[in-house]
């Protein structure tokens, strides 16, 4: 007996087999889109699953090739006093990285920071030295600025305790026996010329680069006077370009600090932060990655705080990393390309 | 007259009692609270509801419970239960919410901080999580989780090397043989650069359970350090466990940084006759035609691995000496 006659002969029957016709073209249409959906998302996560293993494919030959046959990388620490030590943490997740550094430029904080990197010390080296900054008494200077005798006696304030640290933190070396290319930052006070160091003693281009501007006597060297570099190019992008880099990596500290002023100190490093913030947006521009961690909470002369600066810093180039490692990787095929 | 100095001291002391009623404050008459039996016995009901695992009782209880102004003992094992079962339905807010306020009651209490730790670890708020799996570690609580726990936290915050030192501890406390916690050790090690540290973890591993995750780990140990050779060799054992697409495609990208362009077009070739879509062995086999300098048989592959995923498009665009057009266009 055919199927249609048994309906034919059993209302009850038919009208079952009807719903259940009705139910079945219901499903049909629910689970059309549900399993186009499930194909689609699929499909997703295989593309994206093949841009993370292409990414991790492609990266060991080229950040192993040697300098001329990849794009040589620059990075651009900026100042930003205490908040500079977010560049030990950015520092420590490129070594992770196996992530080139060819070429290293800072400014001010950055300066020492990229300088002592330059010279080849060892990272654990470069996370102890927020607290062995504070334990030699860079913060001393700070808290000696007297408004009154700035005012009455018409004189800055030698920095004493910075110059003797940068001096024992580099002693007589010269940036050329460092073991990166390193350049820094400075101003020349009178005719507000930038100056960059690429030669001579270390501890004087530093000294000079991060000669906090205002308080501090003004640096004098071969017949200038030297003032942070902050002033004029807080993240030296330029510089580090003109050192010969490729592909520039902006480690920025900008944000300007989220605490109300205390005093006038503070208010005038709020000022030079805001003014350096108006500066770094020009030269972000010109990076081709920035990494920018929030240290809003950490003021200038916070130096007992360059821990949470330095992990900060590194919490956000790892997170940073596959998208830095993928623009790289763009990088060295257009150059590839572009040459042959 | 002889002064009883036993009845005196008994009325110093009580005046010192009753004058202490006075100024102490009311929390710290808790201990004097008569036991709670109505609470006793929702707490008992609620144990046995966990027990049963039905947490909608449990929430019912919950409320209920705290209307009867339970003992603080009690109250610490109403925490326990309601937060549980708040993490078992899904509810992870409502079990934040629990276990922030027993903390705040019961500072002591390490599983309220290991808790909490996980919740946080599993919603990304690792700079959270971190601190209280210290503090249950501090107190040997749930060492081997805490560890395990605070390794993957330390990760996430990209201290690598804290984590690693977590991973070591977590391995130690569950006996050497977690497989699991061996490869993410292992991946760690990798993640931060210690290549060699990863080989040794990674060989007691594959001593333990021999399969194909080892030698792809170890693969991968080589490439980072520009062994192509032996990170193809390694590769190839681990197809051997398990020929899947990942593998072969690694080890056919391997052998092209090797410089065994025959190798690696052989794997492409064989990924793309099992697929004809797989755009990364066509990025593969472009880049392979393309190194050889047959630019215009390369494109071909180029425009195919155009239309895989964003990466691979953009970089397949770039390798591409043609202009292509957009994916929508391209990949019709």
């Amino acid at each position: 007996m055919s199927c249609l006659g048994f309906m034919a002969m059993n209302p009850m029957k038919a009208i079952t087999l009807k719903s259940f016709f009705y139910l079945l073209i219901a499903l049909i249409f629910l689970a059309i889109p549900q399993s186009w959906a499930a194909a689609q998302s699929s499909a997703n996560s295989r593309q994206t699953g093949d841009d993370e293993l292409l990414t991790e494919l492609l990266w060991p030959g080229i950040s192993n090739a040697p300098a001329g046959k990849r794009p040589s990388v620059g990075v651009a620490l900026a100042g930003g006093g205490a908040r500079a030590f977010t560049h030990t943490g950015f520092i420590q997740a490129m070594l992770y990285a196996s992530f080139p550094i060819d070429y290293v430029a800072g400014t001010s904080m950055g300066s020492v920071i990229g300088a002592y990197y330059a010279a080849g010390k060892p990272i654990d080296d470069l996370w102890q030295l927020g607290g062995r900054l504070v334990k030699l008494g860079i913060k001393r200077d700070f808290l000696n600025i007297k408004l009154l005798p700035l005012v009455f006696k018409n004189k800055m304030m030698p920095a004493n305790n910075i110059k003797r640290i940068i001096s024992e933190m580099f002693g007589e070396l010269n940036i050329e026996d460092l073991d990166k290319p390193f350049a820094c930052v400075a101003v020349d006070v009178r005719t507000g010329e930038k100056i960059v160091f690429r030669s001579g003693p270390v501890a004087i281009a530093v000294r000079a680069s991060a000669n906090f501007p205002g308080f501090f006597e003004p640096l004098p060297y071969n017949q200038r006077y030297l003032i942070d570099g902050g002033v004029v190019e807080n993240i030296p992008v330029d510089v580090v370009k003109a050192m010969g880099a490729n592909w520039i990596i902006a480690s920025v500290d900008n944000v300007v600090s989220d605490s109300m002023p205390e005093n006038v100190l503070s208010v005038l490093m709020q000022v030079i932060d805001v003014r350096g913030r108006m500066l770094a947006e020009e030269s972000v521009k010109k990076a081709d990655f920035v990494v920018d961690p929030p240290v809003g909470g950490i003021s200038t002369i916070a130096f007992e705080k360059s821990i949470e600066a330095a992990e900060a810093g590194l919490a956000q180039t790892m997170k940073d990393m596959p998208a830095m490692k993928r623009a790289y990787i763009l990088k060295a095929i257009k150059m590839r390309t572009e040459a042959e | 007259m002889k002064i009883n100095i036993l009845s005196i001291s008994f009325e110093m002391a009580l005046l010192l009692f009753l004058s202490s009623l006075a100024v102490c404050p009311a929390s710290a008459l808790f201990f004097f609270q008569p036991r709670n039996k109505a609470a006793e016995n929702i707490l008992k009901d609620m144990e046995k509801a966990y027990n049963n695992g039905e947490c909608l009782l449990v929430h019912e209880l919950y409320e209920k419970i705290l209307a009867e102004n339970p003992s603080a003992e009690i109250r610490e094992s109403v925490y326990d239960y309601a937060g549980i079962c708040y993490e078992e339905s899904g509810s992870a807010d409502k079990a934040i919410d629990i276990y922030k306020l027993a903390l705040g009651l019961y500072p002591k209490n390490a599983f309220f901080s290991y808790r909490l730790a996980l919740i946080y670890n599993e919603t990304g708020f690792y700079d959270k999580a971190l601190p209280l799996f210290k503090i249950a570690i501090k107190k040997n609580f749930h060492e081997a989780g805490a560890l395990t726990g605070a390794a993957r936290a330390s990760e996430n915050l990209g201290k690598l090397d804290e984590a690693a030192k977590y991973y070591e501890e977590a391995l130690s406390h569950s006996g050497d043989e977690d497989i699991a916690l061996i490869k993410e050790f292992a991946s760690c090690l990798i993640k931060s650069a210690r290549f060699e540290e990863a080989r040794a973890i990674i060989e007691k591993g594959y001593a333990i359970k021999p399969e194909a995750d080892w030698p792809a780990l170890i693969a991968k140990t080589f490439a980072a350090e520009g062994r192509f050779d032996d990170a193809s060799a390694a590769m190839a054992s681990a197809i051997g466990y398990d020929p899947k697409r990942e593998y072969r495609i690694s080890k056919g990208f391997y052998d092209y940084w090797a410089g065994n362009k025959e190798a690696a077009e052989a794997a492409a070739d064989d990924l793309l006759a099992a697929d004809g879509k797989d755009f990364l062995a066509a990025f593969l086999k472009g880049l392979l035609l393309y190194s050889s300098d047959k630019k215009s048989e390369a494109d071909k592959y180029f425009r195919l691995a155009a239309c895989g995923g964003n990466f691979v498009s953009e970089a397949a665009r770039k390798m591409s000496s043609a202009e292509l057009p957009d994916a929508k266009e391209l990949c019709k």
